[in-house]
């Protein structure tokens, strides 16, 4: 490397690693500690394939991928040792809600976090990193169809989910029973995943 | 009421993640892994080494067997497989090894190199991308070739050399966004500098050294295009029957092909091979199969896997199939192959996925490069070996601390 020059690669963490994390946040259910394995066995693997990247890409397509995958063997891993999907992150600290708004909020996010994760990939993907159909298909391996049905689910839960919240909902806001109505439903194994 | 719960889970997640930030040391934590890595795969080598050095001792076994490193510094040769090996040092620098444990530096303050023909391409990691050199293989006669660029966005990558030599073909991307990425493809006249533009990428391969086979931006057709004139005509499309044949004989349940890709021609004299790789999805992926073709005949190859399949190609129609998902070392898996057909078989290995493969110049030998540290060499199985002459038995051995494994070439009679 030219001595006046930074390491590309660090460099490239540097500027990304923000975006990648919350990415991984997201894909890990807010659990910070497997958000934060998950990026780093990401960009290890990245950092491996240094010395040959002028036969790659970018790197960020190949982390963005790996996250993903890696999210998803791990997920399937810990449920096959421990009999559940690990656990989602903490909720926050109580905040005055008077709209009710932050609670819908919540209650979104741990539905998202107790759908399968390929489910939950696809919702990322597709709503918080604006990937089209094709590109979330790439990277997951599967096809578009696969993609669309999979949103389809995954976005039918949730609404299941706030509906469940608007019934039970009183006129005076009472504490959420968060993700009751998904969590029974993320146990179940998963299914028609794969198209062959 | 859909775009309803769209909108307020894009909006939950924005919130949700807007504040968080990644560990601070998040580059050392990084290093501290590749570098726990290593320690494995050395551990793992170490234990064959011991494994190795047991038999020896108990069955006194000597032929073909290698000895343990002490020996093989004092009389033995430092690796099975003769030839010489290239290597990028964890120093920038490009070095051939002998056997014997001679090295001879080609060039330094170089990422990498690869051999085309009698020369190397070689190419330098700046500020704005990498810059593309070529150099004879004693590091001799080295020419930039290609530059690097003048902005972080726009880097050229995939430079590759025509057989002959005398053109680089290149890809500049530009990096507008994440998800706005676009390629050029260029070549350039070595002799005379005068660049031609060969249209949108994203990939290319040599065909000749007056034509380049290049990925279709929809992913379902390989155009062929002439490097004086940049005319693009259609070469092959994921709807010929011949493909859409081979791909179900191998993938009987995964439906057509949807995209396909150009892998790469074999490499020494004629005939000449042509790689490329089906899948039942947009994109590498999805039920992915490797067709070899050669003339009129259509070689289809699918081991068990779902997700990823890469070819690197041997010596005399050996090749290699690595498969596996990202690179999880679960299902990465390689196999040995050649172009007679019969059954494809598995080389005995570390253990986790590798980043680099080389075929000993017999091609009785495979070196796996593991990251700059490791380097482990192990037989060419039986039936492919056959090919070669002779099947060598030996355990897996290691080599440490060379660097990153770029190539492995017969020593030049001068």
């Amino acid at each position: 490397m030219d001595a006046d020059a930074g390491d590309p690669f660090e460099e490239f963490v540097r500027g990304r690693s923000a975006r990648l994390f919350r990415l991984a946040m997201l894909l890990a259910g807010q659990n910070r500690a497997e958000a934060g394995e998950l990026l780093e066995i990401a960009l290890e693997r990245a950092y491996r394939r240094r010395a040959t990247a002028s036969r790659d890409r970018s790197p960020e397509p190949y982390v963005r991928q790996v996250l993903v995958s890696t999210s998803i063997d791990r997920w399937r891993s810990l449920r096959r040792r421990a009999g559940q999907p690990p656990a989602a992150g903490e909720p926050g600290p109580e905040v005055r809600d008077a709209t009710g708004e932050i609670a819908d909020r919540d209650l979104l996010l741990r539905s998202l976090a107790a759908l399968p994760p390929r489910q939950r990939a696809v919702l990322v993907l597709r709503y918080w990193e604006d990937l089209p159909e094709a590109e979330i298909a790439s990277v997951l391996r599967c096809t578009v169809g696969t993609v669309r049905s999979q949103a389809s689910r995954g976005l039918a839960r949730l609404r299941e989910a706030a509906a469940s919240r608007v019934a039970e909902r009183p006129e005076t806001a009472a504490p959420d029973q968060p993700g009751t109505a998904v969590t029974a439903q993320a146990e179940r194994p998963e299914t028609g995943d794969r198209d062959d | 009421m859909a775009a309803d719960i769209e909108r307020r889970l894009r909006d939950a997640m924005t919130a949700a993640v807007a504040e968080c930030e990644p560990p601070r040391a998040i580059m050392e934590l990084v290093r501290r892994r590749y570098r726990r890595r290593n320690r494995n795969i050395a551990a793992a080598g170490a234990l064959t080494l011991a494994a190795a050095i047991t038999v020896t001792a108990v069955t006194g076994a000597v032929g073909r067997q290698p000895s343990p490193v002490r020996e093989h510094r004092a009389a033995g040769p430092l690796f099975p497989g003769g030839g010489r090996i290239l290597f990028a040092t964890a120093a920038g620098a490009l070095e051939w090894l002998y056997p014997d444990g001679r090295t001879a530096q080609v060039a330094s303050g170089f990422a990498g190199a690869a051999p085309a023909g009698p020369v190397l391409l070689a190419w330098k990691q700046t500020a704005y991308g990498f810059s593309y050199y070529t150099m004879n293989d004693d590091g001799s006669d080295i020419r930039l070739v290609r530059p690097a660029g003048h902005s972080k966005r726009v880097s050229t990558i995939d430079a590759e050399l025509s057989p002959d030599g005398t053109r680089l073909g290149y890809d500049v991307q530009d990096v507008v966004s994440v998800r706005d990425v676009t390629d050029e493809i260029w070549s350039v006249d070595l002799v005379t500098g005068r660049k031609t533009d060969l249209g949108p990428g994203p990939g290319f391969i040599w065909r000749d050294s007056s034509a380049i086979l290049a990925d279709s931006r929809d992913q379902r057709s390989l155009q062929l295009v002439s490097v004086t004139t940049g005319r693009r005509t259609p070469f092959l499309t994921v709807t010929d029957q011949p493909l859409i044949r081979a791909y179900r004989q191998v993938r009987p349940r995964a439906g057509l092909p949807e995209s396909i890709w150009a892998d790469g021609w074999s490499p020494g004299s004629a005939p000449a091979v042509l790689a490329i790789s089906l899948a039942n999805t947009p994109g590498t992926g999805g039920q992915p199969a490797e067709i070899l073709l050669r003339g009129g005949q259509v070689l289809p190859f699918a081991p068990d896997t779902d997700s990823l399949i890469q070819l690197s190609w041997g010596v005399d129609g050996m090749f290699m199939l690595h498969t596996g998902y990202g690179d999880n070392s679960v299902g990465w898996n390689s196999y040995v192959g050649t172009l007679s057909g019969g059954p494809l078989s598995r080389p005995r290995t570390l253990g986790e996925p590798w980043d680099t493969v080389a075929f000993s110049p017999h091609g009785d030998v495979i070196a796996l490069g593991y990251g700059i540290e490791i380097t482990a060499f192990v037989p060419v199985p039986a039936p492919a070996c056959r090919r070669a002459g002779r099947c060598l038995h030996f355990r897996p051995k290691p080599l440490f601390g060379r660097g990153t494994l770029l190539a492995w070439a017969p020593v030049p009679a001068r």
